[in-house]
Order: structure tokens, then sequence, then C-alpha cells
């Protein structure tokens, strides 16, 4: 996307947001649009994850160009690291949900050397990182530590890298995890195989390969074999490449055009989902200054909804089959209308319903009261569904 | 194949000091069958038996590719018998018999599912499947379905339809080549592979056991090697079969990797193996030689790995080796170097360097070989296994016999003085004993034994119910108070596994209730030989005050908790339905009732064997002393009569044998440092 492109979508966020504030009860259209405004102003963030010792960091200083973390076999102490471009290379420290509270290595020592911080920061010149972050992730299955937090750190990132190591590639362990953050995934997942340059697999690495695929190839976009030291001995220390034969040998060369492809893809996800946003009734409602259509919530639909249903069942037995269809077109073109003025995100989850609405609508006619009744009963239960998927 | 025999140091292979003790126990009982009566030769052939059964049983265990059967393959002198390959190979639990007590010294034998086995399988996944009934709408389920399936068209599709046919059959082979095991024990290739070994894997998915038969050598005792599919494949199969088959191993070499020292995984295993035996474990992290900085961190990685596993095992260190089953295989079978000799030399210094190696170090003595064998961990293995397996099962089997043959030989002594001087009143110091047990006497014994049984009966009744009440209510209250926690859904406060901590809870009161049990017993046997001194303490009793009852059986007895430790549905649940359970309260309270079940369930069986085992050792004991004292008199009333049918030669050659074995025992008690004491927590 062009600087441009992006330039107007931030502003276009930017002047909902002020427009949004300016009313009451917009809430919830303030929290999206921030949601989207965080999104379109930081580069794609892709998670580098996997079992310990899997190779990972290895991993990560070949994709930062950077030798910032150590490697070890001892399992690492280290929390999470964040790789960003900056042309200044730093080591922060960062708390998750405090954007603004990065403290510098002289600044805060004291958070530093207590380990009281979420995260490293980690800011280098190197090309590849203007595109995206990269965030190192802890270990798992180390007895030391909790997997849930790491996971749902994994869960958070718009990417996923998996490391697994080829001495012993693939274990249920890993399929389980991959499996679980494989549900928000959903393409968005790259297998590395790490290790293949040792001599205890080196000769079978085809035949280890064709295995992965078969058992994990579901899973992930691409399951991809990289000599991660054999790409770093031909690496300078800012990401220039020195032999490309070796980089392209040693798996390297797939794995970065991998990631590209990838980037691009979620690039291009994020903002269609901007667009539509700033598209929607609701935002363009707001920028109309129509403050008459706040926000719905999903309560509020199905209150309404209730009441409709209440009158209508009281009054149905006085009631001709005439009225009784022109009192259920409107309680059901009110309902269709409530939930256009749902969020974005409510709104997606509710769209199938919306087309019901409109659907049975289409149906009711005068002449078959059962039938009216049947099809109110029946959007009565989707409803009931739908406001309890909304509030979970 | 050749079958490299290079054992490391002949005299001291391992279990040479237990084969050597269990030889002159066994000639003892030789000795004794030879100039007894029939009686007495009765009483011995089940001593004897047990001795010539004894094979001392290690398991390799451990996740997938951590390098077991290759480690296998070094400690057993095997070169590449057991294949090992880049993707999980092992899919059946291989069992290598080196002198076994059957006298087999070659060939195989692998036993396939019989067809109960196979349906079993086949339409419910096992115990597995059973295990997560009732939580259908699971994926893993389903899996573990697939993969049921799969291996059944595999089977179908390899053997054709007429594999039915092998269901429940045994093949059995003269002599064993390696391409003979691949056909049985490994997985064998993907479709498009196959084409070059077609042979590979044949049967193993119908194959459920197979046992390998070589001389003893390279061991000292009869040993048997039992070879595992490894843990955490997603293959679930392979790990139920692996779960089948721990209990039937009396040592555990828990492979580890070096990539990975020690993963939740491992813990896991660990925890399962610490309910069987909690002091027979010995940790090889393997793969040394495949990791960076391996020297600098060397010894803090051995630390870390000691210290975790000290705190799941409530405190106690056990062996942790660094190794490479790759530099093992090149010590044990002169294959050639792969570049890394600079590493082995660094390595056998550095353990050269450390005080926990000096022992090892210097059997060794020095050399290219010497240096592999250390740098391989492969002596130190081999140190510790044949230390453990000497203060092991064999200890406990050899004081008992000690404890029984030591009896005996005291009775057939004394009986043989008697008969001597009755035969040839000449060569005695004293006249012939007048003594005379009456038929009055023993009823009264047999009555006394009568009234403990029932009581001891009763005790051990009371001891399982009451332990059992206690069980059941700490189960009901420890779900009810967080089950939430249990099930993973919460996170416990302490960070635990809260179902763990419940399971050491379960072990720990199952283990109080048994060791009532045992105490009860105990004292019992105690009383009764000690009302016998008293009954019998004439000077002219002799020989039947040496009859007691024995009292180190029931002291022998060993609980088995891994059920305990067995995955139950609420295992399942942490693992895999986590998310489902949570939105509904339902489903959780009908998953922890079913828990709660099962784990009731398991604690039940194991004091179902235990105290068992407890209440049957009591009985066989009193069996034994009762027909110990009906011989006696009755070979006294035979003595004392001049028409009994001995020779003085008879009498004198008993009575040399007797005290000649008595002799034996006493050394043999002093070596071993075996002395009859109650030490059994």
């Amino acid at each position: 996307m062009t600087d441009e492109a992006s330039k107007s979508l931030i502003a276009g966020l930017e002047a909902v947001i002020a427009a949004a504030e300016a009313g009451v009860s917009n809430a919830p259209l303030v929290d999206e649009a921030r949601r989207h405004l965080v999104r379109q102003s930081r580069p794609v963030r892709l998670a580098v994850t996997g079992e310990y010792s899997s190779g990972k960091s290895t991993l990560v200083n070949l994709m930062a160009g950077a030798r910032m973390v150590d490697t070890s076999i001892l399992p690492t102490e280290l929390p999470p690291v964040l790789f960003s471009y900056a042309a200044q290379g730093q080591v922060l420290c960062g708390w998750w949900g405090e954007p603004d509270r990065i403290a510098s290595s002289e600044g805060d020592m004291a958070a530093m050397a207590q380990g009281q911080y979420d995260f490293l920061y980690v800011t280098t010149p190197t090309m590849t990182l203007r595109s995206i972050e990269l965030i190192d992730l802890p270990g798992m299955n180390d007895p030391g530590r909790d997997d849930k937090a790491t996971m749902r750190l994994a869960q958070r990132a718009d990417g996923l890298i998996w490391c697994t190591n080829a001495v012993n590639a693939w274990r249920e362990t890993e399929r389980r995890h991959c499996a679980e953050l494989s549900n928000s995934k959903s393409g968005r997942a790259i297998l590395v195989v790490t290790h293949i340059d040792l001599a205890a697999v080196r000769d079978a690495v085809p035949r280890l390969m064709r295995r992965v695929k078969n058992e994990a190839g579901t899973l992930f976009r691409a399951v991809l074999p990289v000599a991660t030291p054999t790409a770093t001995a031909v690496q300078t220390a800012l990401g220039t490449i020195t032999d490309n034969r070796i980089w392209e040998e040693s798996g390297a060369k797939a794995l970065f055009d991998a990631i590209t492809a990838l980037t691009t893809e979620i690039e291009a996800a994020h903002v269609a989902d901007t667009l539509a946003f700033l598209d929607s009734d609701a935002v363009q409602a707001l920028l109309a200054g129509d403050q008459a259509k706040p926000i719905a919530r999903p309560d509020e639909l199905l209150s309404q909804w209730r009441g409709h249903m209440h009158n209508l069942s009281r009054r149905a037995p006085a009631l001709e089959a005439e009225d009784l269809a022109r009192l259920a077109i409107v309680a059901l073109n009110e309902l269709g209308e409530t939930m256009g003025r749902l969020s974005v995100t409510h709104r997606k989850s509710a769209a199938w319903l919306r087309d019901e609405v409109t659907a049975v609508t289409g149906l009711i006619t005068a002449s078959d009261p059962a039938r009216i009744a049947a099809l109110l009963r029946q959007i009565n239960r989707d409803l009931a569904q739908v406001i309890g998927k909304l509030d979970g | 194949m050749i079958p490299a025999t290079i054992p490391l140091h002949e005299d001291s292979a391992i279990g040479s000091d237990v084969e050597r003790t269990r030889r002159q126990l066994l000639d003892i009982c030789d000795d004794l069958q030879e100039t007894a009566e029939p009686a007495l030769r009765d009483r011995i052939a089940p001593i004897r038996t047990q001795l010539a059964n004894f094979v001392a049983r290690i398991a390799i265990v451990g996740q997938m590719k951590a390098g077991k059967s290759t480690l296998t393959n070094s400690l057993t002198r095997q070169a590449a018998l057991l294949p090992a390959d880049i993707n999980p190979w092992t899919s059946v639990v291989t069992r290598l018999h080196f002198g076994h007590p059957s006298g087999q010294t070659s060939g195989a034998r692998f036993s396939f599912f019989d067809e109960l086995q196979w349906q079993r399988l086949a339409t419910r996944g096992g115990r597995l499947g059973e295990l997560t009934e009732g939580l259908l709408d699971d994926y893993k389920r389903e899996e573990l379905f697939l993969q049921v399936n799969a291996m059944q068209s595999r089977a179908r599709q390899r053997l054709g339809d007429s594999f039915e046919k092998l269901l429940g059959k045994t093949h059995r082979f003269e002599t064993v080549t390696s391409e003979i095991v691949e056909r049985y024990v490994c997985a064998g290739e993907e479709a498009e592979e196959r084409l070059n070994r077609p042979a590979a894997g044949r049967y193993n998915d119908i194959t459920h056991a197979a046992d390998i038969f070589f001389p003893r050598a390279p061991f000292g005792c009869a040993v048997c090697i039992m070879d595992t599919p490894g843990t955490n494949d997603p293959l679930l199969i392979r790990e139920e079969i692996t779960h089948q088959n721990l209990e039937n191993a009396d040592y555990f070499v828990i492979v580890l990797t070096a990539h990975q020292a020690l993963t939740d995984t491992d813990l896991q295993l660990v925890r399962v193996l610490k309910a069987l035996k909690r002091d027979r474990m010995i940790a090889f992290v393997n793969r040394i030689d495949e990791v960076n900085n391996l020297v600098p961190d060397f010894e803090a990685l051995r630390a870390q790995v000691q210290g975790r596993l000290a705190k799941e095992l409530g405190g106690e260190r056990i062996p942790v080796i660094l190794g490479s089953a790759e530099w093992a295989g090149r010590a044990s079978f002169g294959a050639e170097a792969r570049g890394d000799e600079k590493l082995i030399a660094e390595v056998s210094a550095l353990k050269r360097g450390l005080p926990d190696f000096e022992g090892v170090a210097s059997d060794l003595g020095h050399g290219s070989k010497a240096d592999r064998l250390l740098a391989s961990g492969l002596a130190e293995l081999e140190a510790i296994l044949s230390k453990s397996i000497a203060s092991g099962a064999s200890a406990t089997l050899f004081a008992g016999v000690m404890d029984e043959l030591t009896a005996l030989s005291r009775q057939v002594a004394g009986l043989a003085a008697v008969r001597l001087r009755s035969v040839d009143p000449e060569k005695a110091a004293t006249p012939a004993p007048t003594f005379e047990i009456g038929t009055d006497a023993i009823n009264r014994v047999i009555e006394r034994v009568d009234t403990w049984r029932a009581k001891i009966r009763q005790s051990c009744e009371a001891s399982r119910t009451e332990t059992r009440i206690i069980l059941a209510s700490m189960i009901d209250k420890r779900l009810a108070e967080n089950g939430a926690e249990l099930l993973g859904v919460k996170p416990a406060a302490d960070g635990s596994n809260g179902l763990d901590t419940l399971r050491d809870d379960l072990q720990e009161r199952c283990h109080t209730g048994f060791s009532a049990a045992v105490d009860i017993t105990w004292d019992a046997l105690r009383e009764i030989n000690s009302a016998h001194l008293t009954m019998f303490k004439d000077p002219e009793a002799g020989p039947i005050a040496n009859v007691k009852a024995r009292t180190l059986g029931v002291l022998a007895v060993e609980p088995d908790y891994e059920k305990i430790y067995r995955p139950i549905t609420l295992d399942v649940a942490n693992n895999w339905f986590t998310n489902l359970l949570h939105r509904s309260g339902a489903r959780l309270k009908s998953a922890m009732d079913l828990a709660g079940r099962q784990l009731l369930e398991a604690c039940d069986a194991v004091l179902d064997q235990c105290i068992g085992e407890v209440a049957e050792e009591f009985e066989a004991a009193t069996e034994a002393y009762l027909d110990d004292l009906n011989r006696v008199a009755d070979g006294l009333i035979k003595a004392q009569k001049s028409s009994a049918p001995y020779t003085a030669k008879q009498a004198e050659a008993e009575y040399r044998a007797a005290t000649s074995a008595l002799q034996t025992l006493e050394a043999l008690a002093t070596d071993l440092g075996v002395v009859p004491s109650k030490s059994h927590d």
C-alpha cells in the first residue's frame, strides 16, 4: 500500500474519532475506530513461536538482521522481544496496554534490572523491518513457564511463524498448540523446520519434509526447511546478502518470499477491513451529522424485539389476518433497521440473520396467520442464538 | 547383521554381582534338594523357581525422536538391530531378552493382536476411546478414530483381505535379522517410498508384542530391555501402547534430548513413572553432540534438569547423564568418526575433571575409545544401571530367599543332628533327645494361627474400607472446592497442576492404608514366631524351635500406584476440552463426576492389589510355617524310632549340606549387608 493511501485511511479514521467523541453514546464506535487506527499505523506484526530451543531466536536474529537475542541450550529467561524498525538501534523495555510508557535502558535501569516490564523492545535500522514487526515469544513446553500467556500473545499477532526442530519435528504438543492457534490464524501461519543442517538429519530432510507436510500441512500456508546458521553466515549485520546461491540453498530466500507474500496479504485485508468500517452506515450517518442513529447494542436489539413480540402475542387473538401481517412486517423492518446500526464486528456476525429477516419480511402475506406465527417464531429462535454469540 | 558383542569390561558387565549371588543361592537350593527328603524338596522348589526366573527389566522411555532405539542398540551391543530413522519409526514395544529363563538365546517371536483386542481398538479406540466417551464432539477423539481406521485399512492393503486370519497368531524365527525386525516393529514408509523397501512395516499395524532372544552376554545377569514407541507422537496409538507397557519394567531410562532438555511433556511421563518405581529412574540427556555451546553450559544444564526432576519427585535427586547415543554407538561398534572428535575429547576431559566421574573414569582408563565411552555417557549409564540392579528388585528377592533358606537349613541341620544321634549314639556328643511333640501342641499352634488369620483378614478389610471412605471424601471435597482449577479452566493459585497434587495426596493416603496393613501383618507374623519360641523353649526341642514363619515376604509387596496416574477424563478435558467445558456448567459437572469416579476406581484397584497381596502373603507364610512344623515334628518322631530309614551316612551328608549352606548364607549376608530389617517406607 502506498504511503499516500495509508495516510488517507488514517485521516479518515481520525475524523471518525473526532466526530464520534463529540457526540454521546458513541463509545463502541470510538473503540472500533481506535482499533483500526492502531492497525493502520503500525507494520504487520508477526509472532515467532515454537517450543523452547526450537531455533526461534536464531531465526529471529536472521530475520531482523540483528544478533540481539542470545541463543542457548538452556531455556531462556527472556520475556517477549519486539523487533521494530528505527534509524537508531536501541534496546528498550515496554508494557502491554501502555504504548507511551517505553523506558530506555539508561532511563529505567531499575525496572530493567528487576525485570519488571512486559517485553523488550529492540529497534534496528534493518530494511526488512520497515514493513513488519517481529515478536519473539518465549518457548513453549518449558516446565518453568505458563504457556497460556504466550498463547494469548500469539493469538493477538497478525501472523504466525512456528519453528519446529528437524531432530524431533512435529510432536503432539506442537500440533495441539498450532491447532488451537489456527482458529484465529487461518491461512496466516508458516511452519519453519529448523536445524536441517545438523549431521544427524541432513541426508534425510526430504523424507522428513514429506512427513511433516503430510501431518501439519493443513494448519499452515507453507512448510519450509531453513538452515539458519548457513543463511546467517552470508548475511551482513544490516541484512545484506553476500552470497545469493547459498542464501537460496539455505531456504532463507523461500522464507523471506513467503513472509513478504503473507505480509502483503495481511496488509490488504486490513485495508479492506478499514474501508468497510469507514463505509458502514453507522460511520456514514455519524459523518453526515445524523446523531439520531447511534450504534445499537445487542441487548437493545433484543429488548426492542421482545416488546414487539409481546405486543403481537397479546393482541393476536383479536386481530384480523391483514393487521397481523402488517404488524409483523413493522416489527421485522424495525429489527432489520436496528441490526443495521450494530457495530461493524457485531453486524458481520449477525449478517446472515439480517438477510434472513429481509427474506422473511418478503414472505409475509395476509393469507396464512399460522405461517406468519411460524416465521416469527423462527426469527425469534435465530435472534436468541445470535444475541447469545454477540454477548459472549 | 553382525551382532557385535563387545562388553565394556568383562567382569563388571551390568548385573554380574547380582548373577554371582544368584548362582550361590541356586547352588544352596540344589545342595539342600539333593540331600533332603521329598517334603523339603517341595518346599525348596518354589524358592528355586523365583531365583531361576530373575530378570532385570529395563525400559527405555521418552518422547518421540529422543534417540531411544539408537541408545538401546549401544546398550545391547547390537549394531543396527533396531532401525532408527528421521521419522518416528518404532511403533511396537520391543523386548530384547538376554539370557531368558527359558534358555532361549536366539530367534524372535512376534505376536499379533488377537481378534478381541483388534475389534476393541478398531471400534472404540481402546482405553483412550473409553475415556473420551461422553465428550464426543472432540477433534482429538475423531483423530484417534481416524488413526485407528487408517491403521486398519493399511493392514488390509499391506496384507490383503486374509489379514484377519493372522489375528491372534504368532510368527517365530530361528534367527533374526534387522530386515525381519523392520517388517514387524517399524511404522513403514508412506506410499510413494514403499517401492524402495517393500517389506518394511509389513506387519507392524497388527503386531502387538515383539520378543527377540540373545545369549546373556553382554550383560552380567539375565536382562530384558524394552524399547518403547515415543510419547508425544501425533499418532496417539503409539503413545497408548507405551503407557500400557510401563508397569512391566523395574528400571527406567528416560531419554531426553539436549535440544530441549526437559519439557512439560517429559515431566508428565516422570509423574506416571514415579508412581511406579520412584527410586529406579535414570535420566539420559541425549544428542549433546548436536547442540552449540555445550561445554560452558554443561554443569548448568545437568543441574537444571536434576533440580527440576527433584522438584517433581519430592526432593529426590535421580542420576542425570549427559551423553550421546551416536557417540556410544561409535564406541561400541568402532564406526567411523564424524568430525566431532574434538568435542568428544573436550567433553571427556570435562567429565574427568568432575568428582562424580572419578570411579567411572578410572575404570575406563585412557585412549580414544575410553574417551568416547565417557563422553557418550554409556559408561556412566552402565555403571548406574549395574548399581541400581544390585540394590533394587534383586536385593528384595535375595533378602527374602536368604531368610527362607536360612530357616530351612537350620531345620535340616537340627533334624540331621537328631537323626545322627539316634542311628549312631556313639558319634553323638549328647544322648538321644527324648523330646516329643504331641498332637496337642500342634493343634494348639494351628488354632493360634487360625485365630491370627481371621484377625488379619478382618484388619486388612477394615484398613481397605477405612482408606476407601477417606479417599472418596477427599476426591469429593477437592472436586467441589476447586474443580474449575483442576480442569484447567482457571489457573491454580500456586501455579501447580491441581489434578497432580490431588493424585499425590491420593497416593499418599493409599500408602498410609497399605502401610497400616503391612504393619499389622508384620506384627502378627512376629507374634506367631515369638509365641512359637515360648511354646518350644525346651532345649530338647532343638529343630522344632528353629521353625519360624517368614517375615520378609510381606515387606517385599510393592504397591502399583501407576493406576492413579493413568490419564482419566479430567486430563483429557484439561488438554482438549477446556474451552468447551468453560461454556457449559452441566458438562463441567458431569466431567468432574466421571473423573471422580475414575479416580476412586483407580484407588480401589491399587488398594485391592497391594492390600490383597499383603493378605495373600500372610496366608502363604503361615501355610509354609505349618508345613514346616508338621514336617519337622514328623521327622523328629521318625528319627527317634529305631526303624527310621536313615543311615548314618545319609544323616551326616544332610548335616554337612545344611551347615555349609548356613555358612555360605551368613557370608553372603555380611557381603550384601543384608540385615533383615523393616524398611518398607
